[in-house]
């Protein structure tokens, strides 16, 4: 069944294609939930939150772009909105430089997808958010922070946080495997 | 002009590790989703209608609490003399200061009222020719009573009524003189009984007036004067007064009202088991409302106060349209066809035959299911009295007697059941007695004639129990808004 098949039936009321239509993207977006929240539950509510409104505004979907990131757009708002409404965003200090190790990338891939999704969930709130905005939505800093209402340089600061938390988790983590 | 941020490798890896991956959603998720999208769908017309009552009600306890303090007697009735005399009521104290000039010998019915006591009108008396109401003044005395020189009471305002000397006018008395007493006009007083007495309306004019029998003021409290609003509630209004003979029993009167009354009918599907939230929204594709309405009789009776009970019978019936297309279903149909031809001179043999043709998919099935709903109300109501209208408000509970039902569903396994009451066959998912449900109403009476009212009551109604019953895997839920119209006859 195409995406606009899926669309028309779900927009004439019919449950099985809304339940088709959350069959093929639910795991991708409980995936984009899990970055976001701080926990399991925390992403379960966000990725309900998130189809509800999926449906909700279904019909003001113009087929520009593709079914699959106009819904992760929506996932991704309503994890903003409900992460902002549950915790205050952290204070920003200065922003530092970042040094990449070159033992990174073999730490990465030593890893598993649920495993490096768990590991960017653990990053604190602020760096979270940014980090996933930036890196893998591909939003810039500027709508980063339109986004989250902070600072352009709040958003650079937090971004490098975010990359040195990682990193260093990253390589106690290969540093852990190889002992 | 801003630098190009600075690439790095660790985005670019973890961006393409978790960029399109997915994660287990957790059991239970879709289920959710429906339940949430549903309650969306049905907590915005419940909630609506519930303010919607709300407003009315807070409303309707505004303008008893800070709404014009009038009672039914003061009100402007629509016969000519009544009018008028209405008219003289905005003007008493100036009526009474010509009374005054113009009583000689002492009998001065508004020496009070004079003093700014008259301002209030309180006494309706019953004409004794035409039959109408006309409105008295607090003329004289505390209470309206007329005294004589030695300031004894010798009548009361109340007492008093317009004899036919008046014709078809009511009048307001503002002064009064009584047989007996020393006057040039006492010689138009045939008996004691008789009182000489003018107002406003006829300055200069003495009318001779009865004093009324106390029988037939008993008789004009029980609401015998021709008032258009219900005997008992010109009693009720008339209980204020410490001179009026009263009407001590607590049961002021009793009515019937017989209504129709369109509704509106929302239902909430729930489903209680893990895994039926599909089964639900499929129940709810399936079947829509289509329409619903309740008729019924009740008897009322209204006691001191305004608090009146109401109870009877109401018949509810709630139809919703049932529609399914079974994508497998087989429709077989079977035509006739010629499939060949012999020619064998002279005669012509023409072979017949029939073909079956099975087709798949598309078999819509259409129908209407009927809920039916047998109920006894038992609703305590306010009534207050504003003229020709009564707004009354009231509540309680309508006690189900029994249901029945026609029509189809889906079954959990998606099959087409019957849910006819009385079949063997019927799917066992309904109840036959549903409980309570409770209801709430804001009515306005009209009265078109002395003891016949049109009713308009606005209703709200919620089932406190689902009908279905306990093992069933979904709850079905009402609650209906409707108006009711229809009509109340006094007794």
């Amino acid at each position: 069944m195409t995406d606009k098949e899926l669309i028309e039936g779900c927009l004439r009321g019919k449950t099985q294609y809304e339940k088709a239509l959350f069959d093929r993207f639910s795991g991708k977006m409980m995936a984009v939930c899990l970055r976001y929240a701080t926990d399991t539950s925390e992403a379960e509510d966000i990725l309900q939150e998130g189809f509800v409104k999926v449906f909700e505004h279904l019909r003001s979907f113009r087929h520009e772009g593709s079914l699959e990131g106009w819904i992760r757009r929506i996932v991704v708002t309503t994890a903003l909105k409900h992460l902002r409404r549950n915790k205050p965003t952290q204070e920003i200090t200065a922003a530092e430089d970042f040094h990449e190790s070159p033992d990174v990338p073999d730490a990465i891939t030593q890893l598993g997808e649920q495993d490096i999704i768990r590991l960017i969930g653990q990053l604190p709130q602020g760096y979270r958010m940014v980090f996933n905005l930036y890196v893998i939505e591909g939003y810039r800093h500027h709508e980063i922070a339109d986004l989250l209402a902070i600072e352009e340089s709040t958003s650079r600061s937090q971004l490098v946080k975010a990359r040195k938390w990682l990193q260093d988790k990253l390589l106690s983590l290969t540093r852990l495997s190889v002992y | 002009m801003m630098s190009e941020p600075k690439k790095y490798q660790m985005d670019d890896l973890l961006r393409q590790r978790v960029k399109d991956a997915s994660a287990p959603v957790p059991h239970g998720m879709w289920e959710k989703i429906l339940d949430a999208r549903r309650n969306q769908r049905y907590y915005p017309v419940s909630w609506i209608g519930f303010s919607a009552m709300v407003l009315v009600t807070a409303a309707f306890a505004g303008w008893v609490t800070f709404g014009e303090n009038r009672t039914h007697a003061d009100l402007p009735l629509e016969k000519p003399g009544v009018e008028q005399t209405h008219e003289s009521l905005e003007r008493p104290t100036a009526s009474l200061r010509t009374a005054e000039k113009d009583l000689q010998n002492g009998f001065s019915a508004a020496s009070e009222a004079d003093r700014g006591g008259a301002e209030t009108p309180t006494r309706d008396v019953r004409q004794k020719a035409a039959g109408q109401i006309s409105r008295t003044n607090r003329a004289s005395g505390e209470s309206g009573q007329i005294e004589n020189k030695a300031g004894k009471e010798v009548a009361r305002q109340e007492d008093i009524r317009p004899s036919s000397a008046t014709g078809d006018r009511g009048i307001t008395v503002s002064e009064a003189l009584m047989s007996g007493q020393e006057s040039a006009f006492s010689s138009s007083l045939q008996d004691e009984n008789q009182v000489l007495a003018r107002s406003k309306d006829f300055t200069g004019e003495w009318t001779v007036l009865e004093r009324a029998k106390p029988s037939e003021v008993v008789a004009h409290s029980q609401g015998q004067a021709d008032l258009p609003v219900p005997p008992f509630m010109a009693a009720q209004q008339r209980r204020s007064s410490p001179s009026c003979y009263s009407f001590h029993t607590f049961l002021r009167g009793l009515s019937v009202d017989g209504y129709l009354a369109p509704e509106y009918a929302i239902r909430q599907l729930v489903y209680k088991e893990p895994g039926m939230g599909e089964y639900a929204a499929m129940r709810d594709e399936t079947e829509s409302y289509s329409f619903a309405f309740s008729a019924g009789f009740r008897a009322n009776a209204h006691f001191k106060g305004g608090l009146a009970l109401r109870t009877g019978v109401v018949y509810t019936d709630i139809v919703e349209k049932f529609r399914y297309a079974d994508p497998d279903a087989e429709v077989r149909r079977i035509i006739t066809v010629n499939i060949d031809t012999i020619y064998n001179p002279p005669d012509v043999i023409i072979n017949v035959d029939t073909l079956s043709i099975v087709e798949y998919g598309a078999y819509d099935k259409v129908g209407y299911n009927r809920y039916r709903f047998y109920d006894v109300p038992l609703l305590l109501g306010y009534e207050l009295d504003r003229g020709r209208w009564i707004v009354h408000i009231n509540t309680g509970l309508m006690l189900n007697i029994g249901t029945s039902r026609r029509g189809q569903i889906l079954d959990p396994q998606s099959n087409l059941v019957s849910i006819h009451s009385g079949e063997n066959s019927s799917y066992p998912a309904f109840r036959s007695k549903v409980g309570s449900s409770l209801l709430m109403s804001l009515g306005f009476n009209y009265a078109v004639r002395p003891k016949l009212h049109l009713l308009l009551e606005p209703q709200f109604r919620v089932w406190m129990k689902p009908l279905n019953l306990e093992d069933y895997p979904v709850d079905q839920k009402y609650m209906n808004i409707g108006l009711a119209m229809g009509v109340r006859q006094y007794f």
